[in-house]
C-alpha cells in the first residue's frame, strides 16, 4: 500500500510533527510505503509531488486548519482524520486502511 | 575662467550631497546592524534550559500547573504577561485537548507575549485531571512559541521536542530521572541545532 498523508495542527508545532512521525513510525512497522508532508509553522515540510500523489493509492488528511495546495488531492481516494487521531492510533488506522483498500480490490 | 570656477563649484556641490548620502547610508548600516545584533542577542536565549525543569512538584489542578508553567516563564525573562499565556494554553486547550495518553500533556500556546521559544518540564508527583478531555496527567511538556519574529530554528527545536514525546524510551528515562539534570541531559541536544546554525 502506498500511502501520501498531510498534516497540519492549529499551532503548527506540536501536534503536526507528532502525527508525521506516528504514521511514519507506524508505516514502517507494517511495511507500507509512505510520505507524510507537514504543513505548520515551518511552512510546508517534505512536499508532496503531483507524481507522488498519482502513484498513491490513498490519502491520508489529518488536518485541523486548512491546507495549502489541497488541489492536488482532487479525484483520489482520501480519508480525513482528527490530528489526534494519527497520533494515538496511526498504526490501527493503516490496518484499517489496508484492508478497506484490499477489499476494494 | 568663470564657468570653469561655476564648474567647480557644481562639482564641490555635488560631492558634498554625494557624501551626504553616503553618510546616511553609513548610518543606516549602523543603525540596521544595531537592530540585527538586538535581534541575535534576543534570540540567543536556549529553549531548553535547566532552570525551567520541575519534578516533585505537588499539583491538583490544571489551573494550578498552567498558572505554574505562566509564571515561571515570565520569571525567566521569557514573557511579558502570565495571564495572556495561560489564556492562549486555554484557547488552544478548546481546539482540541493535548493531553496524551499514559498521563502525558503537553500544553502549549503560540502567544504575542512570549518572547522566547521555550519548553518548561513539569512532573508533578500525582495525577491531574485533565477536563478536556476527561482525563489525567502528571507528566508536562510546555511548548511556548513566540509570535513575532519566530526563529525558524526555535520552532524546529520545538517540533523535535514534541517528536521525542513519542518515544517511549525517551518518556520513561524522563519518568526515572532522580534529579533536573538528568532530564535536561536527555533534552539539552536540541539546543546544538541551533549553536550551529548560529556559527553558520
Amino acid at each position: 500500500m502506498k500511502i501520501v498523508a498531510v498534516c497540519a495542527c492549529p499551532t503548527g508545532v506540536a501536534h503536526t510533527y507528532m502525527a508525521k512521525k506516528a504514521l511514519e513510525n507506524a508505516a514502517a512497522k507494517l511495511g507500507y510505503n509512505i510520505k507524510v508532508e507537514a504543513q505548520g509553522a515551518l511552512g510546508i515540510e517534505n512536499e508532496i509531488t503531483i507524481q507522488e500523489v498519482k502513484d498513491a493509492d490513498i490519502v491520508i488528511l489529518a488536518i485541523e486548519v486548512a491546507i495549502a495546495k489541497r488541489d492536488r488531492f482532487v479525484g483520489k481516494p482520501t480519508v480525513n482524520i482528527p490530528i489526534q487521531m494519527a497520533v494515538r492510533n496511526a498504526d490501527s488506522i493503516l490496518m484499517q486502511l489496508a484492508e478497506k483498500l484490499s477489499k476494494l480490490d | 575662467m568663470f564657468p570653469k570656477i561655476l564648474g567647480n563649484h557644481l562639482i564641490f556641490t555635488q560631492i558634498v550631497k554625494l557624501s551626504m548620502i553616503h553618510l546616511e547610508k553609513q548610518i543606516h548600516i549602523i543603525k540596521y546592524t544595531e537592530v540585527c545584533t538586538k535581534e541575535v542577542l534576543r534570540v540567543m536565549k536556549n529553549v531548553i534550559v535547566r532552570e525551567l525543569i520541575f519534578i516533585d512538584t505537588e499539583f491538583k489542578t490544571q489551573d494550578e500547573v498552567l498558572n505554574f508553567i505562566a509564571s515561571r516563564l515570565f520569571e525567566a525573562g521569557r514573557c511579558s504577561d502570565v495571564s495572556e499565556v495561560v489564556r492562549g494554553f486555554y484557547d488552544r486547550e478548546a481546539e482540541f485537548s493535548t493531553c496524551m495518553n499514559d498521563g502525558i500533556a503537553i500544553p502549549h500556546c503560540l502567544n504575542q507575549a512570549i518572547s522566547d521559544a521555550t519548553v518548561i518540564v513539569v512532573r508533578n508527583q500525582f495525577d491531574i485531571p485533565w477536563p478536556q478531555k476527561e482525563d489525567q496527567a502528571n507528566l508536562f511538556f510546555s511548548l511556548l512559541i513566540p509570535k513575532k519574529n519566530e526563529n525558524q530554528m526555535h520552532i524546529r527545536i520545538l517540533a523535535q521536542v514534541a517528536q521525542l514525546i513519542m518515544e517511549d524510551d525517551f518518556i520513561k528515562n524522563v519518568r526515572d530521572s532522580e534529579n533536573t539534570q538528568i532530564i535536561y541531559d536527555l533534552l539539552k541536544d536540541l539546543n546544538k541545532t541551533f549553536e550551529m546554525e548560529k556559527e553558520i
